[in-house]
């Protein structure tokens, strides 16, 4: 560990784990709760013990593996953990023993069997044009992710010479959301493996990911790296020109809905290598608080049959990854609810659904679906999402393989991006969350997403996931009796026993039969990255066989410190979370009307 | 009562089809109001920025959701809309394959949707065999709803549930919901 990271005033002080509430920019933070700050304090008593009986500064502590078993722990001690908890080895220790500094779910290099593919991922242009056609974007992006402000004034050094911006230091803030930061954060100051960069809702002139420069970042990513570690949605509003009707009202479709289309089928052709599915933001219209659109009405079931063509002819995969849940200001709100996908997945099951947020938004608690009785399917809700797809006889009971007991929805994701980093600091909602959507949409049928740029790197939302573990209560509840370490395809066999494949599965086609542990197998893997890789066609073994030598990963190898150790530690990561922290630091960005058209 | 004036009661029910009493016909069974409370729920509106309203008037046959919020952007705003249900429980012969459900005097904002789900136990678990949702608007609208019944074996002397009614999406600002009355759910 180098020895005067305390003379690095760029790196901050923050602990890895922030359970604080904190934006992606499409919700309004609640205030914090009374057990987040004792959780935070907790932590930060744990490790102030920690670096001072190692004589470690802040600054070199809060980057090694032992700072996120500490956060970890103080969550479990002061939640009510009946439904779940994290493996927090850490937890109360008070000894000086080096080993003490030992927590191997924190290692920057993957766990066995974990392919990490991030299906939610951003950034932007920052020297990008809209950077000067729309000022107010550039604001609203200054003020909602603290590592792109300036901190209340404009670039440069304050008075004792340090040098503005909360994050990562840059000059010019906005860089800190910038390629650069992207390929930092996430493929070396976490162990994503892979992503799809995705997009946000903008008309063309005005967009701070236009899709050529995104494609500049995905090919730059699999130069840098030799192999395919990056892929690429492209936005489609296919109720552009709506002008605030509903297509259930106006009786045609909108104006420039097949010039969309048009430039879905140029886009598949000029991106064919890159390009992985159609990002969608059904509440997004023309006209502030209107023009929402669903899956299952005449436009969304135009589009469904578009990308079914479109994938036909060019090879484009169907996926359709759309934005459901969080109610993001100026959005018709009512059409981020996951209430069309049952219908719609029924309707198309040649196309495949990614439910960004698994329908959530900043719901207080997440428990066990109540029932159909007690749901609306029209809410924006995680359960909502169930009630769509039991109502349209769509949910994973109905796909229940003979003999097994859990079974898969066959064309619809359910994304965790932001809901996981909400949910995660609440092991009883972040336990029924996992539960029921496995129950419901399926184990192989929850996708790995954080939203990250936004939120900085991803890694201790990874480190919680990796540490989850379900309480006795939640397996016997959901069937799951080795909870996350289930077989994907077989929940009641545990995968990281040997003896579970010791002879062929008598209703699994081509379960192992080499009396070892299949960790590629479990659930916990599953969600990380190999489910999606079903939806967006990736052979996740074949992709980790190259990345295991790729150019990235040996940067990333040379980053580290005592990697591949249980010790490990990346002295130069950030931190820092990042998100407006307050309704009011969200307010006032978005008084400025970020998202206009 | 003697016996005479009873089984004439129980004729003219049978041919007027009476409020609580289900008739029986050749192709199936029809009920008319007053039918049972459904589920209902949604955000209160007692306390936040938004105001719901819901409430089921089985003696007619009449559903009525709305929720308002006058407050832009997202601060304060439910996640969670209104909604309520009338309910028709069916003795299961075995033979159902469809469920016709008449409305009259719908009128329906753009996110308000006339729903119905009917659920049967099958296997031993209680799942939903059909459904139907139709988006708004609609303004004083009368018409059919026909669910078709998925192809499941139906177990006789079980029964059927059947919940009809409207559910709101919730948005700020918003002025959502939509008052629908039921005369008559069949099946057949």
């Amino acid at each position: 560990m180098p020895g005067n990271l305390g003379e690095h005033e760029e790196l901050n002080e923050e602990l890895p784990i922030d359970v604080l509430p904190v934006s992606n920019g499409e919700f309004i933070p609640p205030p914090p709760e009374r057990e987040q700050i004792q959780i935070m304090a907790l932590a930060n008593e744990y490790s102030e013990d920690m670096r001072r009986k190692f004589g470690m500064s802040r600054r070199q502590f809060v980057r090694t593996a032992a700072a996120y078993g500490l956060g970890l722990a103080a969550i479990n001690q002061i939640r009510d953990t009946t439904w779940g908890h994290f493996d927090a080895k850490a937890d109360g220790t008070k000894t000086t023993h080096a080993c003490d500094l030992e927590f191997p779910n924190a290692q920057l290099n993957n766990l066995p069997g974990e392919f990490i593919f991030d299906v939610q991922s951003h950034h932007v242009e920052s020297d990008g044009t809209w950077r000067v056609s729309n000022p107010v974007m550039q604001a609203f992006f200054a003020g909602i992710w603290s590592q792109a402000s300036p901190s209340g004034g404009v670039p440069g050094r304050r008075d004792d010479g340090s040098i503005r911006g909360t994050g990562a230091g840059e000059i010019d803030p906005i860089e800190n959301l910038s390629r650069f930061h992207y390929m930092k954060e996430l493929y070396l100051d976490s162990s994503t493996t892979m992503c799809v960069l995705s997009a946000v809702p903008s008309d063309p002139e005005n967009q701070p990911l236009p899709l050529e420069r995104a494609a500049l970042t995905v090919r730059t990513v699999n130069d840098l790296a030799n192999s395919k570690r990056c892929v690429m949605h492209a936005f489609v509003m296919p109720n552009r020109g709506s002008l605030g009707t509903t297509s259930s009202s106006a009786g045609r479709p909108p104006v420039f809905q097949q010039p969309e289309f048009d430039a879905m089928e140029r886009n598949a052709v000029l991106y064919n290598d890159i390009l992985c599915g159609w990002k969608t933001y059904p509440a997004w219209g023309d006209v502030p608080y209107a023009s929402g659109w669903y899956f299952d009405d005449d436009l969304g079931l135009a589009f469904c049959q578009h990308v079914e063509y479109v994938s036909k002819k060019y090879g484009v995969p169907p996926v359709i990854a759309t934005h459901k849940g969080f109610a993001l200001p100026a959005f018709d709100q009512r059409a981020a609810s996951p209430r069309d996908i049952g219908p719609a997945a029924r309707q198309y099951p040649g196309v495949r659904f990614i439910v960004y947020h698994s329908g959530f938004d900043s719901q207080a608690t997440e428990e066990a679906y109540p029932g159909d009785d007690k749901v609306n399917s029209a809410d924006r809700s995680v359960n909502a999402l169930v009630k769509s797809l039991r109502e349209n006889r769509w949910d994973a009971t109905r796909f229940i393989p003979d003999g097994l007991a859990h079974g898969n929805v066959p064309n619809v994701w359910a994304e965790i991006g932001s809901t996981w980093r909400t949910l995660m600091g609440k092991p009883n909602s972040a336990a029924h969350l996992l539960g029921k959507l496995i129950t419901y949409v399926g184990p192989k049928r929850i996708a790995w997403g954080t939203d990250s740029l936004w939120f900085g790197s991803p890694q201790s939302e990874i480190v919680g996931l990796r540490s989850f573990q379900m309480s006795d209560q939640a397996k016997e509840f959901y069937n799951l009796p080795f909870g996350l370490e289930g077989d994907v395809d077989d929940p009641t066999r545990d995968a990281t026993d040997a003896s579970s494949y010791l002879s062929p599965h008598p209703h699994v086609p081509g379960w192992p039969t080499d009396g070892r542990a299949h960790p590629e197998r479990t659930i916990r893997n599953g969600i990380f990255g190999r489910n999606a890789a079903i939806a967006y066609e990736v052979d996740p073994d074949a992709a980790f066989q190259k990345l295991n030598c790729d150019e990235v990963q040996k940067v990333r190898d040379a980053y580290l410190v005592n990697q591949y150790t249980p010790r490990n530690a990346a002295p130069m990561s950030s931190n820092q979370v990042l998100g407006p922290r307050t309704a009011q630091e969200l307010i006032n960005h978005r008084a400025a009307q970020p998202w206009s058209p | 009562m003697n016996i005479k004036k009873a089984i004439l009661l129980i004729a003219a029910v049978g041919v007027a089809g009476v409020a609580g009493i289900p008739t029986a016909q050749a192709n199936g069974t029809t009920y008319r109001a007053p039918y049972q409370a459904g589920p209902s729920g949604g955000t209160a509106g007692d306390g936040g920025l938004e105001r719901t309203h819901s409430s089921v008037d089985p003696a007619t046959g009449t559903v009525s959701v709305f929720q308002a919020s006058v407050v832009p952007g997202p601060v304060g705003c439910a996640a969670t809309g209104p909604m309520a249900y009338l309910q028709v429980q069916h003795p299961i012969n075995g033979d159902e394959d469809k469920v016709l459900i008449a409305y009259d005097d719908a009128t329906l904002s753009q996110y308000s949707w006339l729903k119905v789900n009917v659920y049967a136990p099958v296997d031993g678990e209680t799942i939903a065999i059909g459904s139907f949702a139709q988006r708004g608007q609609k303004v004083a609208e009368d018409g059919n709803i026909v669910v078709a019944l998925d192809d499941v074996a139906l177990e006789p002397g079980s029964t059927m549930t059947i919940n009809f009614g409207i559910e709101v999406g919730s948005a700020c600002p918003n002025v959502d919901g939509g008052t629908v009355k039921f005369p008559t759910v069949a099946v057949n």
